[in-house]
């Protein structure tokens, strides 16, 4: 993008309630729950501190507090939803680029609005997040908070194929537990030879 | 949707691919109390693997690694719950883990393991004590005990790998970047502890019936661990992510402690032994203490430089920078 103005780019450092989400797949509590908007959020009450949903996070959101003992992350202000009012951040916005909405309709809205970009001459305009673009990747199928950007991913501090950690607990435990299998063999093979010798 | 395609998948150079340096993920509050645990239950399992398979063989000369298999394995257990718990930020919470069980966390699948684990070892231990005490169990009771025994090496097996998984389902770049050889690698360090340790419990009893099938599995499962130290660090260079280990002190720890210390002193004891102008004495002790100490060092290493690499941001895009096909 050619330098205009500042060459600011702006970002909302947001939880990007991801689908399926990461942190809630790792939360061992059930804590960490998807609500009726299919956002994400800890129940504090549940919480007790683990923090295994901080490594989790391929977008570095969530944080135990060393305060309380507790995980914390954006929750799209779920009190606010639940009485029939937008988030916080997407009423405060002054120019209207946090939108918030059903999902369906407002991928239809950024996709309309990238083809508006390319028509204007803004060829670097693209969406990430939204499914079957950079950001839903590796097992995510969509992100519920999603983006328009005009920069690679990185200049964002957005990884650009990020994955579903839950897609290596599988090879993981396979590998080890075949590991330790063939050694538990190895060894019951070392103690009967160990007993025809002395026979 | 080809038209809200990225302008150019090329990252960026080198310099300006970050965010202002900052990072992307955060690294997991983790330290030695997990390191620790990771360490322990590892031992734990592969003891209680170990004692199963000599009491499956049955002979009487193998009974001393079965007796203080038990009981170390209960040991473990009695260890590792606490460890856990203490490392919570909300510990008196810690039942709040048995509210579900979910197969997408290692973190969920690992405390039904240790609940497993602990309870089958809490079994093994007094019909082990009884039968110590002159309480011969009857025949029936002893295959039972045999049988007991097949399970509890079952979670075993899962205690000493499942810890792998843990790390490598997160986020985090250095323990991402190898979901398979890292687990593996805990499982072959855990049974090399694992033998190692009852070697120690048999020290000053060291009937040469129970302390060569013991060394031999050390020995076996050190080679494996050898091997896959080595399996693990081209991975990490490959994937980009060696930098935690290369750019900092723990990569020296990997090398000399893990590495040459835990894994590399049973194999030179055993060149030793084999090709040394006469027969070397057996350094049981030395071994197995540096086998332990670079079992844990292992873990300790991997642990502090996956939550050094967390901090890297040019990692975690090395390893998320891949054009997806």
């Amino acid at each position: 993008m050619p330098p205009f103005q500042s060459n600011w780019l702006m970002m909302s450092d947001v939880c990007k309630h991801c689908s399926p989400a990461p942190c809630l797949e790792a939360c061992p509590t059930g804590a960490l729950f998807r609500t009726e908007f299919d956002t994400v959020v800890v129940q504090q009450d549940i919480c007790n501190g683990c923090g295994y949903c901080v490594p989790a996070c391929p977008f570095g959101v969530v944080d135990v507090s060393l305060e309380d003992g507790k995980a914390h992350k954006c929750t799209l202000c779920y009190d606010r939803l639940k009485g029939g009012l937008e988030p916080a951040c997407a009423k405060s916005c002054p120019t209207d680029s946090i939108q918030f909405g059903e999902i369906g309709e407002l991928h239809d809205r950024a996709q309309r609005r990238v083809g508006a970009l390319h028509a204007k001459g803004a060829k670097d305009a693209y969406l990430y997040g939204a499914p079957g673009t950079p950001g839903a990747t590796g097992g995510l199928q969509q992100l519920n908070a999603f983006f328009l950007l005009t920069a690679a991913p990185e200049t964002y501090n957005l990884p650009r194929t990020p994955s579903r950690p839950a897609e290596r607990v599988a090879p993981s435990l396979i590998s080890g537990l075949a590991t330790v299998a063939g050694l538990a063999l190895a060894s019951l093979a070392l103690f009967s030879v160990r007993r025809g010798a002395r026979e | 949707m080809n038209d809200t395609a990225p302008p150019s998948i090329r990252p960026a150079d080198e310099r300006d691919v970050t965010y202002y340096g900052l990072p992307s993920v955060k690294p997991s509050l983790w330290g030695g109390l997990v390191s620790g645990y990771i360490f322990v239950a590892g031992v734990g399992g592969s003891v209680q693997i170990i004692a199963s398979a000599a009491d499956l063989i049955g002979d009487r000369a193998l009974a001393p690694i079965v007796r203080n298999g038990r009981y170390i394995a209960l040991g473990a257990t009695v260890l590792g719950g606490p460890l856990l718990i203490l490392d919570l930020h909300t510990p008196q919470r810690w039942y709040n883990m048995l509210r579900i069980f979910r197969k997408t966390s290692p973190m969920s699948i690992g405390t039904w393991v240790l609940i497993s684990f602990g309870t089958l070892s809490a079994a093994l231990a007094p019909a082990q004590f009884a039968s110590d005490h002159g309480h011969s169990p009857s025949r029936a009771m002893q295959t039972a005990i045999k049988l007991l025994g097949v399970p509890a090496a079952l979670a075993g097996m899962a205690m000493s790998t499942y810890t792998g998984a843990l790390l490598s389902a997160t986020s985090t770049p250095l323990w991402a970047a190898a979901p398979r050889r890292i687990a593996a690698l805990f499982g072959a360090s855990a049974m090399a502890s694992g033998a190692a340790t009852l070697t120690i419990a048999e020290q000053g009893h060291g009937a040469l019936d129970t302390a060569r099938p013991l060394d031999r599995i050390t020995l076996v499962a050190s080679a494996l661990e050898l091997f896959l130290l080595f399996s693990l660090r081209l991975r990490f260079r490959e994937q980009g992510v060696d930098g935690a280990l290369n750019e900092t002190g723990w990569g020296l720890a990997y090398d000399f402690g893990a590495m040459a210390l835990g894994a590399g002193t049973p194999m030179l004891h055993h060149i030793e032994r084999v090709v040394g102008p006469e027969r070397a004495p057996r350094r049981a002790l030395t071994v197995s203490l540096a086998v332990l100490a670079g079992g844990f060092l292992l873990r300790h290493v991997l642990l502090r430089a996956g939550n050094t690499s967390a901090t890297r941001p040019k990692d975690y895009f090395r390893l998320t920078g891949r054009v997806p096909q």
